[in-house]
């Protein structure tokens, strides 16, 4: 998780919430496979353009 | 034509301390990669520096993770660290070259990597950035700035080919692990994860109209790799512009704010990224020298310096901070560098 201090030490943050729906892809993969992934994301952020899905661009 | 340009960066040696590199370490790699110009591996190549790091910028056609092209660097640091760093002392003579032998590919031995093929188009100006006495995530915010911030880059708003945003690779150099996100509409993601820049690093940026790639910065982390402190990642990093992407004075334009970045003496302190003019340019000999590291072994800076690609021919270069326009940043980084002296931080 992001921080700057550890969370434990933080008196309130909620980020951890907001990146956990992020979905990473190892790099290893990812650079095996990169033109893919970067088109996949592509075509899911057309569909929702067109209201076919729903989520974030990313997901 | 397909052209592929790498900057393979490495610190073999300072001049004296941390501050600057030796002007024989230049003019050595520079004659070596004339030899590899005439013989046919690289098109055309760029020697330069920023504090104790030299850059090799090369073209060729051989594309990324090329093992005769990052040979050729690692021989080329290897060389100049045996020949003429430990003979005549530099500090740290070889402190970037990590391991002894060359495997293939140059990640994960040491020296910094920003690789980029792309089509040349009918113009094709590029930035090269080079920064010492920091880390590669010292480029998050001038980058997100550039590519995410309208109020930076007006191009954002105006341009029909920007105008839908562009696309980020982070990477999270802990857990090995890659994220894909969209501007603008997921920038405040962007921005949860950028603000931890020395664990999530902005690698690859894609203008999203036809997923061109816009920017590449080098992302090896040198004490994950040795597993213990040997320095800072001193970063270098490299930006297509104009025609579709953003104009150069809009890339130049994220850098007029010295921002503070970690790094600077024993890479243990938080400065202010100073934008920095290059000492001198020899076109002749393909060299240029760049700022020195003194005040504090620093503080931070970053050169930029200028290329029209033409057939994988580097014309230029041009010192992109030369402007009495950054003057006033220069002024500012140096309050800053005295306000935070005064504290012993």
């Amino acid at each position: 998780m992001p921080h700057r201090l550890p969370p434990e030490e933080m008196e309130y943050t909620t980020l951890p919430q907001i990146l956990s729906k992020l979905k990473p892809i190892p790099v290893d993969e990812y650079e095996k496979n990169r033109l893919q992934y970067i088109q996949f994301l592509t075509s899911q952020a057309s569909q929702q353009t067109t209201g076919q899905t729903t989520g974030s661009g990313h997901d | 034509m397909k052209v592929t340009v790498s900057i393979i960066k490495a610190d073999i040696g300072g001049l004296p301390g941390h501050a600057w590199v030796h002007p024989k370490i230049l003019e050595f790699a520079a004659e070596r990669l004339r030899e590899e110009q005439k013989r046919g591996l690289i098109i055309d190549y760029f020697v330069y520096n920023a504090g104790d790091d030299m850059s090799l910028l090369m073209t060729h056609t051989k594309g990324e993770n090329n093992p005769d092209i990052h040979g050729l660097a690692w021989s080329i640091f290897k060389e100049a660290t045996e020949n003429i760093a430990k003979k005549v002392k530099l500090y740290g003579a070889g402190q970037d070259l990590l391991k002894d032998t060359f495997s293939g590919n140059i990640r994960g031995l040491g020296p910094q990597v920003a690789e980029m093929e792309f089509e040349e188009r009918p113009s094709e100006p590029l930035v090269v950035f080079a920064a010492d006495k920091t880390e590669p995530g010292a480029f998050n915010l001038p980058f997100y700035r550039i590519f995410a911030d309208p109020f930076n880059t007006a191009g954002l708003v105006i341009d029909p080919s920007m105008h839908q945003g562009f696309r980020f690779e982070i990477l999270d150099v802990y857990e090995g692990k890659v994220y894909l996100l969209d501007a603008p509409e997921n920038s405040y993601d962007i921005l949860g994860l950028i603000g931890t820049p020395g664990r999530y690093i902005i690698r690859r940026i894609y203008r999203r109209s036809d997923l061109t790639q816009a920017s590449v910065t080098s992302v090896e982390r040198l004490n994950l790799i040795a597993g213990r402190y040997v320095g800072k990642d001193d970063p270098v990093a490299m930006v297509r512009a104009q025609h579709g992407l953003p104009a150069v004075g809009e890339i130049l334009e994220a850098f007029a704010y010295p921002h503070l970045v970690e790094g600077w003496m024993r890479g243990s302190h938080v400065g202010p990224l100073m934008p920095a003019k290059m000492i001198s340019i020899d076109m002749e000999k393909r060299i240029a020298l760049g700022p020195k590291m003194t005040r504090f072994d620093g503080p931070p800076k970053v050169i930029a310096l200028g290329f029209q690609l033409h057939d994988g021919y580097l014309e230029g270069p041009v010192d992109l901070f030369d402007d009495p326009a950054f003057d006033y940043s220069r002024q500012l980084a140096a309050q800053i560098t005295d306000y935070i002296r005064r504290m012993g931080q």
